[in-house]
């Protein structure tokens, strides 16, 4: 059975499958709630931290070079994505 | 001294029934609020005819047993049982996760929750639901990065989550939290209900004067909850009604489904 797109990535906006019921999701899947790759939850924990302050802006930068970034995202993650990719401005 | 041999006695009240589990005797648990207790024992008859179908004798065989009765106070400890699982109970260190539902009203764009919410790290809780004055659903919020337009950031430790400026009114937060002083239970679809002895205690007054009084204990070896049907009334005085199927012991050939006991209190 093809498996509907039930969900949205709340980094870059795919639509994907989840099912929260399935024993994966309980256990090494759980990302699975907020993006629909390990890719994008690293990029959400990033500009998560970034946004609370437990991750400073050079640290959160360099993480994000070494993510292989999506080719789309949400606007107000981009927004963030942008400025703490962009080393000269301020915070 | 003369022969303590009662016949007819007033029936007073069970005082209590106990559970022990059959192989150890570790006395399980103790049921004190014990109402409306029947016993109830059938047999298979075969009657014995002559040439001309009148009957001889009947021999009655494969005796069996049920003991029903009602809790006043609902067990969890028999539901348990009656769910043929075990009743976990949470410590500090093994906490249960159990969920939470929560309305509260966003004061300064912020929420602040009850209890710690568990779940994805930085998504704790996917979805919030607001509501306005009248109780009336409206737009649903998702959990996110990053504040935006319809979207709430969570903040798990310090319990509180934040949503984007001018975000008003009533929120209904619904998530899963850690609790230390919890308990829970649940029922699968197959499982087998565990052989219990039980011992029903009661006591019995003299006919003629009351203030002898007796004690009475019935012992059945081998009971076993009966979850062929399990109703379980949600409601202060439903009471929580429970049927035990009595065995024979399986090595025993003396096959006793139950014995009574009386004596002296
Ligand atoms: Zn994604």
């Amino acid at each position: 059975m093809a498996k509907e797109y039930n969900a949205v990535c709340s980094i870059c906006g795919q639509r994907y499958h989840v099912c929260n019921t399935c024993k994966s999701m309980k256990t090494q899947k759980s990302w699975r709630t907020v993006t629909d790759t390990a890719e994008c939850y690293k990029i959400y924990m990033t500009v998560y931290g970034y946004g609370n302050g437990t991750i400073p802006k050079e640290k959160a930068r360099n993480i994000l070079n070494g993510c292989a970034l999506p080719k789309t995202f949400q606007p107000h993650i981009r927004t963030i994505v942008n400025e703490i990719r962009n080393p000269d401005g301020n915070t | 001294m003369t022969k303590f041999n009662p016949n007819e006695v007033v029936f007073e009240k069970i005082r209590y029934i106990e559970e022990f589990d059959p192989t150890t005797r570790q006395l399980l648990s103790r049921l004190t609020n014990v109402k409306e207790p029947t016993l109830n024992f059938t047999s298979e008859g075969t009657p014995v005819t002559d040439a001309q179908g009148a009957e001889i004798v009947t021999f009655y065989n494969a005796a069996q047993g049920t003991l029903s009765y009602t809790n006043a106070i609902h067990s969890f400890d028999l539901l348990a049982e009656q769910f043929s699982s075990e009743k976990v109970v949470a410590t500090e260190d093994k906490k249960i996760v159990a969920p939470v539902s929560e309305v509260l009203e966003i004061m300064d764009n912020k929420v602040v929750l009850k209890y710690v919410p568990v779940g994805t790290a930085g998504a704790e809780i996917k979805y919030v639901q607001l509501v306005n004055d009248s109780n009336e659903f409206g737009e649903t919020l998702e959990v996110s990065a990053a504040a935006a337009e319809g979207k709430f950031t969570i903040d798990a430790a310090a319990k509180t989550l934040t949503f984007q400026e001018g975000t008003t009114g009533r929120v209904i937060v619904d998530y899963e939290a850690e609790m230390a002083e919890a308990i829970s239970l649940a029922k699968t679809t197959d499982s087998m209900p565990p052989i219990r002895t039980l011992h029903v205690h009661c006591y019995f007054r003299n006919k003629c004067d009351n203030n002898i009084k007796y004690i009475g204990v019935i012992t059945f070896p081998r009971a076993q909850i009966d979850i062929s049907s399990v109703d379980v009334s949600l409601t202060p005085d439903g009471g929580h009604a429970v049927t035990y199927k009595l065995q024979k012991p399986y090595c025993d050939e003396s096959g006793k489904l139950c014995s009574v006991f009386v004596y002296k209190d």
